[in-house]
């Protein structure tokens, strides 16, 4: 294992781009953890003598529409945006992994319903369905992390399916069954951890693509919900001053960018050096 | 290798096409034409009044449709396809209307009281799908007994019955037989108005154009059009721009539009007013104290200054203070949190664990402050209620639902703590169904509001004529209200339309020169002599 | 081949089914109801029972789903919100959309396979990371973020807005200026939508070209010879290119996702702003209808990629 892990380490190190994403979001991370003891204001402190204030030595990035500190703000929403990513995520390699391997392992019938579900599933605007989904569950931090969630597992679900398809007929696997073990210690200790690559990339570009999504979804006013600060409403929110306030509309904008930008090239990163054919040269 | 050049020189292409497109632009320029663009964010549905249920379909529906009342620049009643009308009072009032004989349908046919009858019936009619219904419901009967009269029987005395009978009359020789909730007409309709309806490209634009056989006379424009603009920002990049005439802007635009030498924003007070609501079915707002040390917590002139950027009055009631029936003895709360803090005590809220938060009975004091999302103004209002609240030890969630959701899951549900909303109000007193603990069930009284006396006083206020009396009544209902404080009346906003400064008034025309003078916002809003809105050309802007 | 295409047709029989089955209850079971979505007191609760029995939303889910698929057959579907027969809605709409997808499309195909090729020569130079980097720059922009950022730029520099489908005074202008100013008009939106799926078609075409560059007979190409460029473009592109046309079945998904957002921020009438305030003000016809036809569009795109793929590459048939 370790020798993989350094396998992988030679690989990955050389992708310089890759290295910049790793860092930036280790960085993220960071500021997400240590949000409250840097931020210089409660982000939630009105101060409605202060509205509207351009980035100033007090206010590194300026004030909103009720005079909070949109520095802290954005530490603040560092937090929600991130874990709406990641849990999101989360959810959606769950169920595309379980999806996958119970339709790879077993097959027949149940594989092709569940085929055939994930058919459908791909068939719909992903975006129609989330915004359906919010609308039915209520726009809340949960409920957008849950819909996000629901909405995207089907591509991990294909590939991890596709793995084991190929893994189920190597030796290995005929030893451990001669060997007496059981469909979920094959599932687990055989099967999954060789899948893991292509998961871990996929997650990672997943992250990516929930802060978007998210984003997105408040730009429509259904996304996580005000005050709480998440980089997508406080860009929502400061919209409508672009013409009073650029620095509402420029830095949340700006933030969401380098985060979802350091996700990808993290991601792209992590598949080439994860992936030995493409390894080559 | 020709792939290869293939490959780079498509693309180049389709830039290049696209990109040298933008050297045709600079030349559109709006011109200066005899003709208003209004901008809506929103776009129209049914264009037919007795359908009609949105801002923008009514906005239309206006130009292009009368009613057999109107109300004139002061709010007085008047007629516009009547003549004139007699009420006969009595337990079973009558009213008799005389109609405007030589009134043409855009088509050409005569208007006759059968027009009127058939509009009627057509909203009675259970299969048409209309939300005007209950406004005739205390209607017994109506008659025709020539082509220019309609009498109406009611069943008992509905002072605001009158006003009904502003909608819109439809046409009876195109809609007769047809099924009205999927007529063509409702997307090409013909009135007997100012202006005819043109075309309607979905969101994107109606175009009207000028009425020549119109029964006042002819507009002085030629022709009104209506654009569909989603977004806010953009609504004033074109009202700046010059892409749209008139639109109404909201408290933040206020100060840069206002500036602009181009354009003109009014200000009058809007009928209606924002407020909290408490749920009086839970036992945290039972007792009034809770409820008015809330409101004394609020400081509502902040809120004014600030939200609505000073446009606007902190409300005392539920009515607005430009009316004849607003009780100016009523003042408002003042801002006062000691006071608060002290009223909450005598309610028994005091906090004993010393964490900021008032408890009674080993409860913290924690509410559910609910609105819809999508309006910024109330989003900042549950903010700094939360904030306000905070500081006299009361703990706010403030959660923000999409509107369906909002209305049937908590409001209709009456399944909320308190919730912030806004009434919209008609010109008429009777809040009937809005404050009458018979509306508790199934009406709009959803905090579960009950006071006998305020129940006597809109039963009475409704079958009174008399403007006397009626004053007398909602002055009362209007002060017992306040003390009651069933909701924290927040403030009633202004409204501001901006319109360009090109438009100008004809006052008369003599020996065909106009004589002109600038458009005045009158109590009954900046359009309500449209006919005679006129766009001077150069050589007419003599002063 | 015939066998092939009839047995794909088949299968997208359960597949519609099951689409239809899922708009519907997803729709229903959110809160709400196409009527009675206002809080007006001039309306009392039992106008909106009344409108909801003409509106037969009194009955049972199943026959209300009998009853949707009934007439969107039968052509008898209208929305809830004007009336209008929901397939003269979409019709209308359609056509906007379609175009700006197409350019869309247009775009992201003509620039992105020769920057994939490009890309995978250069594997791992300075030039492959630059656009390793843009491309990804390109996938994580928020696109309404950027489209406020260009509509400001464009009122900076020309005084107006570029908004909707054509401008505004144009009445009895020359023929060559209204093609220029719908040309005009499509060119930032269809940017904007394009950027996206620019950055993952190319990303795409560059592993499928470095996956066949790496095949035996490229390599014996090149040995025996011939040109660089000559092996790249001749050979390496055609294989290349196959796994790229199953990629534009979804690509479909995502460019109608994208509208939604493009569209409202550009006041650009097409399906995507109808769906959204269709769901808003729970439009139920206007939006299981919208559905349907949008993941049949998708299927459609499938089954044409999968016949592509079957004609281009006959290993593929007998699986």
């Amino acid at each position: 294992m370790n020798a993989r892990v350094k396998d992988f380490w030679r690989y990955f190190k050389r992708r310089k781009l890759a290295i910049i994403g790793l860092v930036l979001v280790i960085l993220f991370f960071f500021i997400a953890i240590i949000a409250p003891k840097i931020a210089p204001y409660d982000p939630g402190q009105i101060n409605v003598e202060e509205k509207l204030i351009a980035p100033c030595s007090r206010h590194l990035l300026g004030t909103d529409n009720l005079g909070r500190d949109l520095f802290s703000r954005m530490l603040y929403g560092s937090r929600i945006s991130l874990s709406v990513g990641f849990i999101a995520v989360g959810i959606s390699i769950i169920i595309g992994i379980l999806v996958g391997s119970i339709s790879g392992y077993f097959g027949g019938w149940i594989d092709i319903i569940l085929m055939r579900f994930v058919d459908i599933m791909m068939c719909f605007p992903s975006f129609f369905l989330v915004l359906t989904v919010i609308a039915l569950l209520g726009p809340n931090i949960v409920n957008v992390m849950i819909v996000i969630g629901v909405t995207s597992w089907m591509g991990t679900a294909r590939f991890v399916r596709a793995e084991f398809l190929s893994l189920k007929e190597r030796d290995f696997l005929y030893a451990a069954r001669a060997m007496g073990a059981s469909d979920t210690r094959i599932i687990f200790r055989h099967l999954l951890p060789n899948a893991m690559a292509p998961v871990l990339v996929t997650a990672t570009l997943g992250v990516a693509t929930a802060i978007l999504t998210e984003a997105g979804l408040s730009f429509l006013g259904i996304g996580v919900q005000p005050p709480t600060p998440s980089w997508g409403n406080i860009l929502t929110e400061g919209r409508i001053y672009i013409f009073d306030a650029w620095w509402l509309t420029l830095f949340p904008g700006f933030a969401i960018l380098i985060t979802v930008l350091a996700f990808n090239l993290l991601g792209e990163g992590l598949r080439d050096a994860l992936d030995p054919r493409l390894r080559g040269r | 290798m020709k792939i290869k050049y293939f490959l780079i020189i498509t693309p180049l292409l389709i830039f290049s096409i696209l990109i040298s497109s933008m050297f045709f632009m600079g030349f559109f320029k709006p011109h200066r034409v005899n003709q208003l663009i209004i901008g809506s964010i929103g776009d129209a549905t049914y264009l037919n009044p007795v359908l009609a249920q949105d801002s923008a379909s009514s906005d239309i529906n206006s130009f292009v449709f009368n009613g057999l009342l109107k109300y004139d620049r002061n709010l007085n009643i008047v007629g516009d396809l009547a003549e004139s009308w007699e009420v006969k009072e009595g337990n079973k009032p009558v009213i008799i209307f005389h109609l405007k004989k030589g009134v043409l349908w855009q088509d050409g046919e005569k208007f006759t009281a059968d027009d009127v009858r058939f509009t009627y019936e057509t909203i009675m009619n259970p299969k048409t799908n209309t939300v005007r219904r209950s406004d005739f419901e205390k209607v017994e009967r109506v008659e025709v007994p020539d082509p220019y009269t309609f009498i109406v029987y009611y069943k008992e005395p509905f002072a605001p019955g009158l006003q009904s009978w502003m909608i819109g009359i439809i046409p009876k020789h195109i809609l007769q037989g047809k099924d009205i909730n999927r007529a063509s007409f409702n997307r090409n309709p013909i009135g007997t108005g100012p202006f005819i309806f043109q075309q309607w490209i979905s969101d994107e634009k109606i175009t009207l154009k000028a009425n020549p056989n119109y029964f006042e006379g002819r507009p002085y424009l030629d022709g009104i059009v209506y654009r569909i603009i989603p977004e806010t920002s953009l609504m004033e990049i074109e009202l700046l721009t010059g892409g749209i005439d008139y639109t109404g802007i909201y408290p933040y635009q206020y100060k840069r539009i206002s500036h602009n030498p181009s354009l003109r924003v009014y200000k009058q007070l809007s009928h209606g007013y924002s407020y909290i609501g408490y749920n009086l079915k839970n036992p945290l707002f039972k007792d009034k104290r809770v409820r008015k040390a809330i409101t004394l917590a609020i400081n509502r002139e902040e809120m004014v200054k600030y939200i609505l950027y000073g446009l606007g009055v902190v409300a005392t009631g539920p009515f607005t203070p430009d009316m004849w029936y607003y009780n100016h003895a009523v003042h408002p709360l003042p801002y006062d949190p000691k006071k608060a803090k002290k009223l909450l005590a005598e309610a028994g809220f005091k906090d004993i664990d010393g964490d900021g938060i008032l408890e009674k009975d080993g409860k913290p004091f924690s509410f559910t402050l609910i609105t819809n999302s999508g309006n910024d103004i109330r989003k900042d209002i549950g903010v700094m209620v939360q904030r306000y609240l905070k500081e006299v030890g009361i703990d706010v969630k403030l959660r923000l639902y999409e509107w369906s959701v909002f209305l049937t899951n908590w409001i209709n549900s009456k399944n909320f703590d308190a919730c912030i909303l806004g009434w919209s109000l008609s010109l008429d007193p009777d809040q009937y169904e809005i404050w009458h603990s018979s509306q508790i069930k199934s009406g709009f009284n959803f905090i579960s509001y009950k006071n006998l006396e305020v129940d006597r006083l809109l039963e009475e206020g409704r079958r009174t004529f008399d403007k006397k009396k009626r004053e007398k009544i909602y002055k009362r209902f209007h002060k017992i209200i306040n003390e009651d404080q069933p909701y924290t009346f927040l403030f009633v906003p202004e409204s501001t339309p901006a319109l360009n400064k090109k438009f100008f008034l004809v006052k008369k025309e003599e020996k065909g020169r106009k004589l002109l003078k600038p458009i005045k916002m009158e109590k009954a809003g900046l359009m309500v002599d449209i006919i005679k809105w006129y766009v001077p050309k150069e050589n007419e802007l003599t002063p | 081949m015939v066998g092939f295409i009839i047995k794909r047709l088949l299968q997208l029989i359960p597949t519609l089914f099951g689409i239809t089955i899922i708009s519907f209850a997803v729709i229903h079971i959110a809160p709400g109801s196409p009527v009675g979505n206002t809080l007006n007191p001039k309306v009392p609760p039992r106008v909106i029972e009344q409108m909801k029995k003409n509106y037969d939303l009194d009955k049972p889910l199943s026959v209300q789903y009998v009853l949707w698929i009934k007439r969107l057959i039968t052509g008898k579907l209208y929305s809830f919100k004007d009336g209008k027969p929901v397939m003269k809605k979409i019709k209308e709409r359609l056509p906007a959309t379609i175009v700006l997808n197409a350019v869309a499309s247009i775009i992201i195909f003509s620039l992105a396979i020769p920057l994939g090729i490009f890309s995978a020569a250069r594997q791992y130079s300075f030039w492959d990371n630059t656009t390793t980097f843009f491309a990804y720059l390109g996938i994580s922009i928020p696109s309404f973020w950027l489209a406020y950022l260009l509509i400001l730029a464009t009122v900076k520099i020309f005084g107006f807005p570029v908004l909707g489908i054509r401008s505004f005074f144009l009445e009895g202008a020359s023929t060559l200026r209204i093609i220029y100013d719908r040309i005009w008009h499509l060119t930032i939106p269809s940017i904007i939508l394009a950027i996206g799926g620019i950055a993952v078609i190319s990303r795409y075409m560059r592993s499928s070209m470095l996956e066949v560059i790496r095949q035996d007979y490229i390599q014996t190409a090149k040995a025996k010879g011939l040109p660089e460029e000559v092996v790249y473009y001749k050979h390496g592109l055609r294989n290349a290119l196959l796994p790229i046309i199953t990629l534009f079945g979804f690509l479909v998904p995502s460019l109608i996702s994208g509208s939604v957002i493009i569209e409202t921020v550009f006041a650009w009438p097409g399906i995507g702003r109808l769906a959204y305030q269709a769901v808003l003000s729970r439009d139920y016809s206007v939006v299981m209808t919208i559905n349907t036809i949008s993941a049949t569009l998708v299927l459609i795109g499938n089954l044409v990629a999968d016949i592509l793929y079957a004609v281009a590459d006959p290993r593929i048939r007998y699986r």
